[in-house]
């Protein structure tokens, strides 16, 4: 049997499949590190600040020379807000009745643009936070 | 705000999954030596490879260079007079299916695969199954090109020994 041939019949065997306890190890999809939010914290919070502030200053601003009824009114308004899912891990795992269930710590990252009537900013705010569901495990 | 419900899982990663983890399983089944220990190494080798990678399909040949690097490590975390004692106990999970077309020689060729030396079968796997070039193999296996080619080589002929010998 020449070597060509000998190539041909070992590529006719196939790596066995992936044993099924594996399968389920793999099945949800690995949480990201690589991602950018940590790094954006610092700013996200002093973002927060900035509305914060800016919602305390404005009315006082304003008081000395508004002469109609005052009415409470936030100077920020939100323009927009995205919630975008990180990634999931398992942290726990229970058995009840026969079904084994999952807590799932999810990572959202919360995306807000927010602008200021009193003074002309404009500011983003992203911030990071986990959210902990239940899920049925489904096992092949 | 409402909260946001969770987003179904990512079919990318199963995708991925489906077309490649039987032939990365193959590979950490060779560097291991276990199937227990084959399943922890590529679970840790896929998932590091896919978060490095922030969620893109992770270049091929990192991912097979973070299993073998992996396997490495968890090798020496093992004692090796009890590693080798376990390997050729406790290793009898099959590596390949044979093609039944083939007859017997698919089942010859997957045993005598199976006793080759590590160092040779691990060479021809990464040259039948992942496709690899003689000096891709050789940086991945971290030997000069032409090791990697005279290694295939005797894998060959020791697989053309076996098959003579059992089919004569």
């Amino acid at each position: 049997m020449n070597d060509q041939r000998l190539e041909e019949e070992i590529r006719r065997l196939r790596p066995a499949p992936l044993p099924t306890d594996l399968k389920a190890r793999l099945a949800r999809e690995p949480e990201l590190h690589g991602r950018k939010p940590r790094r954006h914290m610092w700013l996200a919070a002093a973002a927060a600040l900035v509305v914060l502030a800016a919602g305390i200053a404005a009315p006082s601003f304003f008081r000395d020379t508004d002469t109609s009824p005052a009415v409470a009114t936030s100077p920020v308004s939100v323009i927009q807000r995205e919630s975008t899912l990180l990634g999931t891990r398992t942290v726990d795992q229970r058995e009840l009745d026969g079904q084994v269930w999952e807590l799932i710590e999810e990572q959202w990252q919360d995306d807000t643009i927010a602008a200021c009537s009193a003074t002309p900013v404009r500011v983003c705010s992203s911030v990071i936070r986990p959210a902990y569901v239940w899920v049925a495990a489904e096992y092949q | 705000m409402d909260d946001p419900q969770p987003s179904p899982p990512e079919s990318r990663w199963q995708r991925w999954l489906d077309s490649h983890a039987e032939r990365f399983f193959l590979y950490a089944q060779q560097l291991t030596r276990s199937e227990s220990d084959a399943k922890d190494v590529l679970q840790d080798a896929l998932t590091e490879s896919w978060s490095k990678s922030g969620g893109e399909i992770p270049n091929r040949g990192l991912v097979l260079a973070t299993i073998r690097r992996r396997a490495i490590d968890l090798g020496r975390s093992i004692d090796r007079r009890s590693r080798r004692e376990q390997s050729f106990a406790a290793y009898t999970s099959p590596m390949f299916v044979a093609d039944y077309a083939a007859g017997d020689t698919g089942d010859h060729l997957a045993t005598a695969i199976q006793r080759l030396p590590d160092h040779l079968r691990e060479v021809l796997i990464l040259r039948i199954w992942e496709d690899m070039s003689f000096p891709a193999i050789g940086k991945l296996a971290g030997i000069p090109q032409p090791t990697a080619t005279s290694r295939y080589r005797y894998a060959l002929e020791r697989l053309r020994e076996c098959l003579t010998e059992l089919k004569p």
